[in-house]
């Protein structure tokens, strides 16, 4: 008999779905992380072949894990105990990987929000983008398919840049046509992309001011493992003159599952300690 | 070269982000040449081979040009041109020429959205443009169709053929896209998803703004996609007058620029 609580957190994404095993207790510790792409795939099956690939790594059984909480677009995975509203699983996860932070933001494919928080990861005030893809991760992966990279390499082609060049738009769409331009007049590869990085993190650092963000900020999601998008996010706020001050962590993309694995925990105590008052009684 | 010799010819230079389009006008304001070509990346060298070939149709050489005026994205572009005028003027003039009444101008471009409201003199009432987001111009649609691998051409007969619309939720072209593919994913049938992209197009440009009771539609995509012009009059309810050259009407409206700037000039 093992003597762990094992909880299961997996976030299922507009791209990647990301999976998150601990230990729960008074100090939560992370014991294993997988991202899975779904590319054309149906989530439904890729959530469930990343919890057996987890289950199975870590020599576990379905029955070991005591409570698996879903988050994200997650509500259909097999097996799940219990789902949690992604709001709340990213604040919770953000402050987990950062416990002095008292906003997190969340760079997903799709948009961007930023949440602030209270020390426990209580949601106070929330913004996102949401009807426009010019503050995305798609964004990104459109532009760098464009230009024959692959999206884990454009971060730190980004930092090459030396006169970054930006859209003239906002618009995700339109920046095609004008990065078409910008290789036809030479201009460099990284300084197209700084360029695109720059514009997404525009529309970031205009998210924060208008939620009034307040500092340390984590930045968390699958841009938040892009060195290049930190530094634009980082350099626009000081151009800006906010004060903002950033973080982020190696483990940022698992804000998401994270946070519902401890949300998971912390309600598998809840029912247990219901389960016994009913026995007792 | 002057407006008196008879051999006289006044050529309009469109340069938009998606389409360059050269017209030649000859002194008596009438449409004798014209030219349309994928702008590309050089924008200069696509309108040289524009005017070259709207030249060769109108019979007319370069020494008979007597006054050439420019708009467009790419208006600075075009080489050969005395002036440019902006889009706004050119294609407010070019509908105005057509149809000389108080009118509200839609034009849909590659990659923005104009509504001009003109009063009965041709006068500017006031106009808006959309230049920051690819919903509802050409762009969209150019998307979409490559993401049904559909032909752009291909799409107006389709959209025809729908019997129940299916309706896009997002706003953004990217979203859309991705929507677009859910659909087809959950079996939705191609021209019926065709008609619901359509649709998007006339309801952002039903958003933008009011319009008199006469509306001219103009731009690439009304030439090659009337049935939008069909939908547009089924949601306004009213009927939509269209030029005879839809997509030229930029072009022609810088040409009769330079027409007036040259006779201004003699006089």
């Amino acid at each position: 008999m093992n003597s762990k609580t094992y909880i299961l957190g997996i976030d299922v994404g507009a791209s990647y779905i990301k999976a998150s095993l601990i230990s729960y207790g008074n100090q939560p510790g992370v014991i294993f992380n997988r991202t899975e792409k779904i590319r054309k795939r149906n989530p439904i099956d890729v959530a469930d072949e990343t919890i057996n690939f987890i289950l199975e790594k870590n020599n576990l059984k379905h029955d070991d894990i005591a409570y698996l909480a879903s988050t994200g677009e997650g509500e259909m995975v097999k097996r799940k105990t219990g789902h949690f509203y992604s709001m709340t699983t990213h604040a919770r996860g953000g402050i987990f990987l950062n416990p002095e932070a008292r906003t997190v933001v969340d760079m997903g494919a799709l948009f961007v929000r930023a949440i602030k928080v209270d020390s426990k990861g209580k949601v106070l005030d929330y913004k996102m983008t949401g009807q426009c893809a010019s503050g995305s991760g798609q964004f990104i992966e459109n532009i760098s398919r464009y230009l024959g990279l692959a999206v884990d390499e454009v971060g730190d082609i980004s930092l090459q840049a030396s006169k970054p060049e930006t859209p003239s738009g906002i618009c995700a769409v339109l920046a095609e046509t004008d990065v078409i331009n910008m290789v036809s007049r030479g201009i460099s590869t990284p300084d197209i992309i700084k360029g695109i990085h720059l514009s997404i993190a525009n529309r970031v650092v205009r998210l924060l001011s208008s939620l009034k963000a307040e500092s340390p900020i984590i930045l968390t999601g699958g841009m938040a493992m892009n060195k290049g998008m930190v530094q634009a996010v980082e350099e626009l706020s000081k151009e800006s003159k906010y004060d903002f001050e950033f973080c982020t962590h190696k483990d940022a993309i698992y804000s998401g599952a994270l946070g519902a694995a401890i949300w998971g925990g912390y309600r598998n105590v809840l029912l247990k300690k219901k389960a016994e008052k009913i026995t007792v009684s | 070269m002057n407006i008196n010799n008879p051999q006289a010819v006044f050529v309009g230079v469109d340069v938009g982000a998606s389409r360059t389009k050269v017209v030649v006008l000859d002194s008596e304001k009438k449409l004798i040449g014209y030219h349309v070509r994928k702008s590309g990346t050089d924008f200069t060298a696509t309108a040289n081979k524009c005017l070259e070939a709207a030249l060769v149709m109108a019979k007319a050489e370069q020494s008979d040009i007597s006054k050439t005026i420019s708009t467009g994205y790419g208006r600075n572009n075009a080489s050969f041109a005395d002036d440019s005028v902006t889009e706004i003027g050119c294609h407010a003039k070019g509908c105005f020429h057509y149809f000389p009444f108080e009118i509200t101008v839609i034009d849909i471009g590659g990659q923005d959205n104009k509504i001009i409201n003109l009063e009965e003199n041709g006068k500017r009432a006031g106009f808006k443009m959309n230049r920051k987001c690819a919903a509802g111009t050409g762009a969209f649609l150019e998307e979409m169709s490559a993401r049904l691998d559909v032909p752009l051409e291909e799409m107006d007969d389709l959209a025809r053929k729908s019997e129940n619309m299916v309706r896009l939720g997002s706003y953004c072209t990217v979203f859309s896209a991705t929507e677009v593919l859910e659909h087809i994913r959950h079996g939705k049938k191609l021209p019926d998803i065709i008609k619901g992209v359509f649709f998007s197009v006339v309801k952002r440009i039903i958003e933008m703004g009011a319009f008199t009771e006469k509306v001219v539609m103009t731009g690439g995509v009304v030439a090659h996609n009337p049935y939008l012009v069909t939908m547009m009059e089924e949601m306004t309810e009213r009927k939509i007058l269209v030029p005879e050259y839809p997509q030229l009407s930029g072009a022609i409206g810088a040409a009769l620029y330079a027409i007036e700037k040259e006779s201004v000039k003699v006089n």
